[in-house]
């Protein structure tokens, strides 16, 4: 289990981090999310032991980083977001130099490797030189070194970044099943692959943690007003008249108009009003090309936490 | 510490640098034995082994500036200093490495005083006493050049940084000489060169061995400073 507790961080007179504090579980996949410059990477720099002068503790299964780094950072691994390759060595050599880092003992460590080789699919590339790989695989040579000596947590920050659709669905599979055994901190700007792989998000915001929650919570939390699209085909403009007669109508705005081609977002009191919405329009012989649910992701409850977070300090 | 000795070494094998280095080395230091012992007719290596010093501080710099600023600016450093090892390790196994690599260079003048031997007397003491010394001298450029590299990501200026460091300390017994006195003396004690030239000529002495270790060990010290200095900072990223 990591526990960060009340993390600050300063580079000169401007605090980067103003007091983070949050846990990850072993088993579980942690998103770490928050515009550039809001100390995601300092946050991650401190967990990975690169930053050694910070107020705080980080411990992970009872290990402090301050006061025990060696045996800290060998239950660490690590996958930078520039994923730095030694291109003139193979990935097996590059895998031996991991686990010589980590004192891996050399009775078991051909057999540790070639599982992590196998288990991230690099076994038949295991002799070409890494300048050689495609970045995908490059990028699953960084996944793989940061799996060296089974640590307990393994960080990945930004893990996808430059990859094809197919690439990123690969590497998306590979951490999800990282997780069953480790702890995974995951930073990425991409969010629905956050909300696709992340069992819980921190969204950070000028080196606070602004909110600790599962995405689906975070969802919900600004999704409960129901709000649908509507889209008809109206050649008299009756619609606006139907919605603002209509007294299940909360609330109603058009967001576009293209000749008889009218789009409404309506807020309803409940979502099962739909039925009444539609013989509404069928009694006018007005026919609804589009009537859905305007779903609220996990991109607009960041963006609203931002927006509050903003306002908040104004 | 073993581990990045042989990643160091690693990279020296596969760079055609090294090679190229090497053999360079080599081929100038023949051409100073040619003119110094064979056309020159003397059994006498003081000249030859002065010129290989010089040699040393002209190629060193290339060896060794790209010792920390190659991981600095691909980011690999990153890698090494969140791994388990510390950053004493991190900066003497790089150290080693680029001494062994400086040690198999000078082994390999080894073969003109074997040469010569055939023709003259060589003292085995004598000659043992030129090549603790070249190693000495070697420690400390490769000692101030790794500072060096440590403080830039771009090899050509740790380079250029590391050839004028050099060339002032190389300077520095002349510039002594010219103004004389105290100073003079004070100037000269603290160059390199003119350690190595006294030990070169004979004069061993405890206080030059110490002074050697001295330089190469506050170098080595300023560069785990300088690393942890950064890994206080965290390079800057938020």
């Amino acid at each position: 289990m990591l526990e960060i507790e009340n993390l600050r961080k300063k580079y000169g007179n401007t605090e980067v981090l103003k007091g983070i504090s949050f846990t990850a579980e072993k088993g579980e996949i942690l998103g770490l999310l928050g515009p550039n410059g809001t100390g995601k990477s300092t946050t991650m720099n401190i967990i990975t032991g690169f930053i050694s002068d910070f107020e705080g503790s980080v411990r992970l299964n009872g290990t402090e980083i301050v006061k025990q780094p060696a045996a800290f950072k060998k239950n660490i691994g690590y996958l930078p977001e520039l994923n730095p390759l030694p291109l003139n060595m193979t990935v097996y050599e590059f895998m031996d130099f991991a686990a010589d880092l980590k004192s891996v003992s050399k009775k078991t460590r051909k057999e540790h490797i070639e599982q992590i080789l196998e288990s991230t699919g690099l076994l038949h590339v295991r002799k070409r030189l890494l300048r050689n790989l495609s970045k995908g695989y490059k990028q699953r040579t960084g996944i793989a070194q940061a799996l060296v000596g089974d640590p307990e947590l393994i960080i990945l920050d930004e893990p996808t970044v430059g990859l094809d659709p197919k690439q990123i669905a690969d590497i998306r599979t590979l951490v999800r099943s990282l997780a069953a055994d480790h702890t995974v901190i995951f930073s990425s700007h991409i969010l629905s692959e956050v909300n696709a792989i992340c069992d819980n998000v921190v969204i950070m915001y000028k080196g606070r943690v602004l909110t600790h929650a599962a995405p689906n919570e975070l969802v919900k939390e600004f999704d409960q007003h129901g709000g649908m699209i509507l889209c008809t085909e109206d050649e008299n403009n009756r619609s606006e008249q139907i919605l603002k007669q209509a007294d299940f109508v909360r609330e109603y705005s058009i967001v576009e108009t293209s000749g008889n081609n009218r789009k409404y977002y309506i807020k309803l009191d409940d979502n099962d009003f739909s039925k009444k919405i539609f013989f509404a329009f069928a009694d006018q012989h007005i026919p609804i090309t589009q009537l859905t649910p305007d779903q609220f992701t996990l991109e607009d409850a960041f963006l609203q936490y931002l927006a509050t977070a903003e306002q908040e300090e104004i | 510490m073993k581990s990045i000795i042989k990643y160091e070494l690693r990279h020296y094998i596969h760079s055609p640098v090294t090679f190229l280095f090497g053999g360079l080395f080599f081929m100038i230091c023949a051409i100073y034995f040619f003119i110094d012992n064979i056309r020159g007719r003397s059994g006498d290596l003081t000249a030859f082994y002065n010129s290989v010093s010089v040699i040393l501080l002209f190629m060193l710099p290339v060896l060794t500036a790209r010792v920390i600023s190659e991981d600095r600016k691909s980011g690999f450093e990153v890698l090494l200093i969140t791994s388990p090892i510390n950053t004493v390790q991190m900066i003497s196994g790089k150290f080693a490495a680029t001494m062994i690599v400086i040690i198999i260079m000078l082994s390999s003048t080894l073969c003109f005083p074997a040469f010569l031997s055939l023709f003259a007397d060589i003292d085995i003491v004598s000659l043992g006493n030129r090549y603790l010394a070249l190693l000495m001298l070697a420690a400390s450029i490769a000692a101030l050049g790794i500072f060096i590299s440590s403080l830039t990501e771009s090899q050509v200026a740790a380079c250029v940084l590391s050839l004028i460091s050099l060339l002032i300390l190389f300077a520095a017994s002349p510039i002594g000489t010219a103004v004389g006195g105290n100073t003079a003396k004070i100037i000269s004690d603290i160059s390199v060169f003119s350690r190595f030239t006294e030990m070169n000529e004979g004069i061993f002495t405890v206080g030059t061995v110490i002074y050697f270790l001295s330089f190469t060990f506050v170098f080595l010290f300023l560069t785990v400073q300088t690393t942890a200095y950064r890994r206080i900072h965290g390079g800057g990223r938020s």
